[in-house]
């Protein structure tokens, strides 16, 4: 899965759970100021972010420092290479 | 005709031959210097079914917190009830009164077409005042567990209570441990899990987006979801408002929706059920618009 299809599916996954528009899901958008979630939403978006690329987050220390979705595809991105390095 | 000053006055003359602008010309200038004056204006009877609510809310606190202790102690050492249990029945007989003290003060409508609730289930409520939590006790949920934000937790006495009742801080765990501890609360104490999946009160009465939490609970152990109808509550008790003032309040429990008619979704079955729960409240918000 090249990086441009993991930001894909991580927006559409974001956007369906918290009926967004697809659209406002820029990078610079801060999920608090921008996009209206709160601190209820961080678990489901973890959740999300789980079932979405068959990955465990947990309560990785990372997600703390998600503020905006450009926050978020790194941190998804960093995942999926740390998991292709351990396979490999 | 009626000629007292008291009557209904349409702009013509009174007695004494001055004309007189018409009352809603008066209501007009007391709204806009309300407005002028940055308070709200409040409507007739605002201020006795205020001071008769919160009045009648702590005076039955004051007599039922020590009525309570001796009732828990005979519901758990006598009775086979578990603690919590024993707190959650005590809490729901509360909620009874503070819902028939509201009931004397403005008109409610309780409706059940769920007919006998199963056990366990999750009630999902849509949320417009602070009473909503309340309304419970106009149902026969005899064991309901709430989940609560962090904040309640903070309010002396009240926070105590909840602990004891084995209400769940939703801001406290991750998803995991939420999904465990409320399956293993439902299962062994056949209880009914409340939610309120907005997470906060909606500002215009329209249910705002939902929270997947419960629906995802629901889904990965097959428990059915009762969606709850709170309507007129919000025009009650007005969010970031002091005064209550009487309105029509409706409260309709609809009927269960069970997870197994959305497997065939897969992965987004807790998405549609979601979708169907919030679909059936905003529903019934719009039939009877005035309640």
């Amino acid at each position: 899965m090249t990086d441009r299809e993991i930001v894909e599916r991580a927006d559409a996954a974001i956007a369906e759970e918290f009926e967004l528009d697809p659209g406002s899901l820029r990078p610079e958008a801060l999920f608090r100021e921008d996009l209206g979630l709160d601190s209820l939403d961080a678990v489901d978006m973890v959740v999300v972010l789980e079932q979405a690329f068959g990955i465990k987050i947990g309560k990785d220390p990372a997600i703390a420092s998600i503020r905006n979705v450009g926050d978020m595809h790194e941190f998804i991105l960093a995942k999926k290479r740390g998991l292709e390095k351990n396979a490999s | 005709m009626d000629s007292s000053p008291s009557a209904h006055n349409d702009g013509k003359e009174s007695s004494g031959g001055v004309p007189r602008p018409p009352t809603d010309v008066f209501l007009h200038n007391a709204v806009h210097l309300s407005a002028c004056l940055g308070v709200a204006p409040r409507p007739p009877g605002a201020v006795f079914l205020t001071a008769v609510f919160f009045g009648g809310l702590f005076l039955w606190t004051a007599l039922y917190l020590p009525l309570a202790v001796p009732v828990w102690l005979l519901l758990t050492r006598a009775g086979g009830v578990s603690s919590a249990n024993a707190v959650r029945r005590l809490v729901h007989c509360y909620g009874r009164v503070c819902c028939k003290l509201l009931a004397r003060l403005t008109p409610v409508t309780v409706e059940n077409l769920a007919g006998a609730l199963p056990a366990p289930c999750i009630i999902a409520a849509n949320h417009q005042s602070f009473f909503d939590p309340y309304c419970i006790g106009f149902f026969p949920v005899p064991y309901p567990v709430f989940v609560v934000r962090a904040w309640p937790f903070r309010i002396p006495l009240y926070g105590r209570i909840m602990r004891r009742a084995g209400y769940l801080n939703i801001e406290s765990m991750d998803a995991e441990s939420f999904l465990r501890k409320a399956a293993d609360i439902l299962h062994r104490d056949k209880a009914m899990l409340v939610v309120f999946p907005e997470g906060t009160r909606s500002a215009d009465g329209k249910p705002g987006r939902f929270r997947s939490g419960a629906f995802r609970l629901a889904v990965d152990r097959n428990i059915p979801v009762v969606p709850l109808c709170i309507k007129g509550t919000g025009n009650v008790f007005p969010k970031g408002s002091r005064f209550g003032r009487p309105a029509p309040v409706r409260v309709t429990l609809l009927p269960p929706l069970y997870p197994e008619r959305f497997a065939c979704y897969g992965e987004s079955a807790r998405l549609h059920l979601r979708r169907s729960v919030k679909h059936a409240i905003r529903e019934a918000l719009q039939e009877r618009p005035h309640c």
